[in-house]
């Protein structure tokens, strides 16, 4: 059992946003967003990232869960059709990009850092492209090896997908760094329910409902406006 | 039939309708269609099962743009599809055969109080099957719940351009109702012939719970289309190279298109205030897709559609 401040300085070193995963480089169709004035103050930013949020609960979120009880009871095949649950479930090419990208880079830097024989042996399933290897169910793997709780890799993914679209904001929408903070803060309040919400979601559950921000993805996808890779 | 009840998002729904036992005569619509080539090399609708209250009449020749294609045209006795209404549609194309399915009028999901309705689909595509499948849009009134199931069995050659739109309401209904039903779900599944998935899209829309006017959602718009087409890799690359995206914000509209996953084919998306345009953007796409595939665009729509 890791005990409580070790597992506290575990999640916030694989949750903060300097963990070089690449998630920096990411925007979640936000840079189009902002392009479109779709975006354009605190306000819309709020809404456009509880949709981000919404849609990562419902999808990223719900596989991280199984995955990481999958690695528990060491349930490789399990882990496997997670991964592979992420990828039937994103319809934009951008979002799966983004996800094995960074997934990849997870299990890179994990292997380097720690002795995960699971983690090796789902890095080498990556590599030889046996599996996608998506970010949340790379990081709901990591988190179970490392002696991390199911609640604070839920915790990770929501706070991961709110951090990526509040740092974007801060460099293409006129928002402060005390706005982004406040919106960060107001969400982590309500991260409680969304759990209770989804804990005991399967597969059949993933939805998305997004038809704006899958529009300007696609914008982004085409086009040529290149800050963020997303 | 699918087991419905086991949909988390229905728990609240699951009330016996009294007026009308679910199943019963009228309330439980059926049809499977089945297109093949005869031996003239004709595409005909080989087989028609149909059950009330879902009807097709004999497929007909009217699409001049491909005076050959079958089409064939749901129509529904029963009106709106009404509290506890269960509804099961198989398509298959056959082998090299082609076929345009649409339906006769919008589909209207009544307000209900007990239960929901619910559509369960499948459609199957032989090798170098061809079908387009572009019904009028679905429009749920206030207080209704829709949920759609639909599995996709297509072999690597064949084409389908499955287009659906769905407005938020009775907009020009009294005072106008947008975004007051209970519930739309509409799961979209698609598979190669021998089972592997290529995709599952799921779309939950719970106005009531969650705001759909968020942006990044509905936001100011009130008509969606979602447009799936799965289609050989090269022939995606193309139509995705010709397709333009954007957003007009004279014209109240947004396009995007992104490629499915596991090179399936594209999704298309248009978002828009009214259901014309998105209706005229949506056939232009398919119109491209024809082309793509048989050479030959799609007609102009009839004046009174």
């Amino acid at each position: 059992m890791t005990d409580d401040i070790t597992r506290l300085m575990r999640l916030a070193e694989f949750a903060d946003s300097a963990f070089p995963v690449g998630t920096f480089s990411f925007s979640n169709g936000l840079e189009s967003a902002a392009f479109e004035n779709i975006v354009h103050d605190a306000e819309t930013l709020e809404q456009y990232t509880r949709t981000v949020l919404r849609q990562t609960l419902h999808c990223d979120a719900i596989a991280a869960l199984v995955a990481f009880r999958a690695a528990a009871r060491n349930d490789y095949e399990e882990i496997k059709e997670a991964d592979r649950q992420v990828i039937l479930c994103k319809m934009n090419a951008e979002a799966r990009q983004m996800l094995t990208r960074t997934g990849k880079k997870m299990a890179e830097i994990c292997t380097r850092i720690t002795e995960s024989a699971l983690m090796k042996r789902w890095l080498q399933d990556i590599r030889e492209q046996q599996v996608a290897g998506t970010y949340p169910v790379t990081q709901a793997v990591y988190f179970q090896q490392c002696g991390l709780t199911e609640k604070e890799l839920f915790a990770a993914v929501e706070y991961g997908a709110v951090n990526m679209v509040l740092n974007a904001a801060l460099r293409c929408v006129k928002v402060s760094h005390y706005e982004t903070q406040a919106i960060l803060y107001r969400l982590g309040a309500e991260a409680s329910e969304e759990y209770e919400n989804i804990r005991d979601a399967g597969y059949e559950d993933m939805t998305a409902f997004v038809p704006e921000m899958d529009i300007l993805a696609s914008l982004h996808e085409k086009g040529t406006m290149r800050m963020f890779m997303n | 039939m699918k087991d419905f009840t086991q949909c988390r998002e229905l728990a609240p729904y699951l009330t016996k309708t009294p007026a009308m036992r679910l199943g019963a005569p009228g309330k439980n619509g059926k049809l499977d269609l089945v297109f093949e080539l005869d031996p003239d090399n004709k595409s005909i609708m080989r087989h028609w099962d149909r059950r009330a209250p879902l009807i097709v009449q004999q497929e007909l020749y009217f699409d001049e743009g491909m005076p050959e294609m079958p089409c064939v045209y749901i129509l529904s006795s029963g009106g709106p599809n009404v509290d506890g209404d269960r509804y099961e549609n198989r398509f298959t194309v056959r082998k090299d055969a082609y076929a345009f399915i649409s339906t006769g009028a919008a589909t209207k999901i009544a307000e209900m109080i007990y239960n929901y309705s619910a559509l369960k689909q499948t459609f199957v595509l032989e090798e170098n099957a061809y079908l387009e499948y572009l019904p009028e849009a679905t429009i749920p009134c206030r207080n209704s719940r829709y949920v759609t199931d639909t599995d996709i069995h297509i072999h690597p050659s064949a084409t389908l351009f499955y287009g659906e739109i769905y407005t938020g309401g009775r907009k020009y209904y009294k005072d106008g109702e947008l975004f007051v039903y209970d519930l739309l779900s509409v799961c979209t599944r698609a598979f190669r012939p021998d089972g592997t998935p290529l995709f599952r899209e799921k779309m939950v829309a719970e106005p009531k719970r969650k705001s759909v006017r968020h942006v990044g959602v509905m936001h100011r718009y009130d008509v969606f289309a979602n447009v799936i087409v799965l289609t050989p890799e090269k022939d995606a690359a193309q139509i995705y190279e010709r397709t333009r995206v954007f957003i007009d914000r004279e014209e109240e509209l947004a396009v995007g298109i992104t490629h499915l996953p596991n090179r399936s084919g594209l999704i298309f998306k248009v978002l828009g205030k009214e259901t014309q345009p998105v209706k005229r953007i949506v056939r232009e796409f398919c119109s491209a897709v024809r082309m793509q595939i048989k050479g030959k665009p799609l007609p102009e729509e009839f004046i009174w559609r």
